[in-house]
């Protein structure tokens, strides 16, 4: 019951907010949305099956030039491109999964950047279709042509990007909840075991990358529609690094965790840096307190404190 | 038929023969030990049984049928089921997730992905079941690293179990218990019905001999012995393994 009364206060607050908020807040708490849904994406994979992903910029960055090359070369039709988005970054994530999930810990590390890699250069490199570093700017926002409002407008875009963090986090918790991530927590836990009790881990963990790549595509195409421009910085390794990090911040293994992750992320990303310069400074230092003093992630120490102060009444 | 068949078993790591010409058949039903000293092979063969080695050379066969090539949860799906020489439990699951967890495996549901699990009831009751005859219902709720070692151990040796095998491959069931826990185990193991064949491996020769109906010694990465507990007993080669000595 308190369960959902803090979800619908939630959902209350985002409704409420862009409304009192001027654009530049709105904007940024639709960026907060959308790096919210590509850190759980990443969760699916890090935090329950235990593969930490330095690749994961990857399947964003395929929903984003998915968008951007179909927006302007192809159709701008959003019906078509963003579920190609999604679909496309799937897929990717099917063929690097064949690759990537021989390997394990470190190697898996390695060489999902590696991969990740391979597509930044492609992407830097393959002028006409990308823009090449230049990127592609000029991307319409999406007319989905049934509804009245215009999505130029931030609080429009920060509805329409709110029904799909709505929809991801369902979804996402429905597979967590479901046998299949019963199963996938414990292949992290002892995979070993789980091969011995009858279980095709391999083929888990393949789908389970599959399930991540799909929500990093949607992530990635809804981030090209805020911003009218790609890059092939949605490809870097820095942004692979910045989602593990929202995960680690936030608490992994968890579906809330990477929201509070991203949301933290974020904001010292926009408000702090601009008050002071080495803002990445500052995320650091917050990382290692993390790490150092609550290694289950900010949504750890929250949890930690509410039963202290449970065990106190 | 026979229960296994391991014909001429070899493993090589990198220049080291852990397993040299090994030929084991276990009847069905049957209860088997394998003893030897430490480095013997015992564990290796026991991997390569199961699936977690690829043998260098050689072949095996689970109630017939070849598994030489199957990988290890192909071989856990034909019934054969394993514990390790180390506890192997999700630690940081409760003890009613882990039985759960190891009935899910025998069920289609296992790749469902789009209901919760806490719908399908009959696994829950039959984990409540299980739990119930071991005496372990009260500490459903408990996570794994919060049970004592020997309750651990049979939590292990009933995640083996639950599936309801045809081969179990215990490897060193009694180790790091105390005498009582040990007289637990093997009432356990000798409750077990007889469709069940089961091989393990034993440090504790007094509780190999007496839990075997045959046992084979294993020195070398060889089969030194092979015979009923009396047999292996009065076998000269067997004393000069364990003692240093022919004579007994």
């Amino acid at each position: 019951m308190k369960r959902w009364m803090g979800i619908a206060v939630i959902l209350l607050l985002l409704g409420i907010l862009p409304q009192v908020l001027g654009d530049y807040y709105v904007i940024l708490l639709t960026k907060i949305l959308i790096f919210a849904i590509f850190a759980m994406s990443l969760d699916i994979v890090q935090g329950y099956v235990g593969l930490p992903s330095l690749g994961h910029a990857a399947f964003f960055g395929v929903g984003a030039y998915t968008i951007g090359i179909f927006s302007i070369k192809v159709l701008n039709n959003f019906w078509i491109n963003l579920p190609l988005a999604i679909v496309l970054a799937g897929m990717v994530a099917a063929l690097f999964g064949l690759l990537v999930l021989r390997t394990r810990a470190a190697y898996f590390f390695i060489i999902t950047a590696a991969l990740s890699e391979v597509l930044y250069g492609i992407a830097c490199t393959w002028r006409f279709f990308t823009g090449g570093h230049d990127g592609m700017p000029g991307i319409a926002r999406p007319d989905i042509g049934f509804i009245p409002w215009s999505l130029l407008s931030a609080a429009n875009y920060f509805y329409f990007v709110l029904f799909f963090f709505i929809v991801a986090f369902i979804l996402m918790y429905v597979v967590v909840r479901s046998p299949f991530g019963h199963i996938i927590v414990s292949i992290r836990e002892n995979e070993l075991r789980m091969r011995a009790l009858g279980y095709h881990t391999w083929l888990y963990k393949y789908v389970s990358f599959i399930i991540a790549g799909l929500f990093a595509g949607l992530s990635g195409g809804l981030l090209v529609y805020l911003n009218g421009f790609v890059s092939p910085d949605v490809l870097r390794i820095s942004l692979s690094a910045e989602a593990l990090l929202m995960v680690l911040l936030g608490g992994a293994g968890t579906l809330i965790g990477p929201v509070i992750g991203a949301a933290s992320v974020v904001f010292l990303e926009n408000i702090v840096s601009s008050y002071m310069e080495r803002w990445v400074l500052m995320l650091g230092i917050i990382y290692v307190l993390v790490v150092m003093f609550t290694p289950q992630g900010i949504l750890g120490l929250i949890n930690k404190m509410s039963l202290k102060s449970q065990a106190k009444v | 038929m026979k229960a296994l068949v391991a014909d001429k078993i070899c493993k090589n790591f990198e220049g080291i023969q852990a397993l040299l010409n090994v030929s084991v058949e276990v009847e069905i039903g049957e209860r088997r030990g394998m003893i030897g000293p430490n480095g013997a092979g015992k564990t290796t063969f026991f991997h390569i049984i199961s699936g977690i080695l690829s043998p260098t050379s050689g072949s095996i066969y689970l109630f017939g049928k070849d598994i030489t090539h199957l990988p290890m949860h192909a071989r856990a799906n034909l019934e054969l089921s394993q514990t390790f020489q180390l506890i192997s439990l999700f630690k940081k699951l409760t003890v009613l997730e882990n039985i759960v967890l190891a009935l899910q495996s025998f069920k289609r549901r296992k790749y469902i992905l789009h209901r919760p699990l806490s719908i399908y009831k009959d696994v829950f009751n039959e984990a409540e079941k299980a739990l119930q005859e071991w005496e372990l219902w009260d500490k459903r709720n408990l996570r794994v690293s919060e049970l004592s070692y020997g309750e651990q151990r049979l939590l292990d040796i009933m995640l083996a179990l639950i599936g309801k095998p045809r081969l179990l491959l215990l490897d060193e069931p009694t180790s790091g218990l105390s005498l009582a826990e040990v007289k637990t185990v093997i009432s356990r193991i000798r409750a077990l019905s007889r469709e069940i064949t089961i091989i393990f491996i034993e440090h504790h020769m007094d509780v190999a001999l007496e839990l075997a109906e045959r046992v084979t010694v294993l020195h070398m990465g060889q089969v030194v012995a092979e015979g009923t507990p009396t047999e292996i007993k009065r076998d000269p080669r067997v004393k000069k393994i364990y003692l240093g000595t022919e004579k007994g």
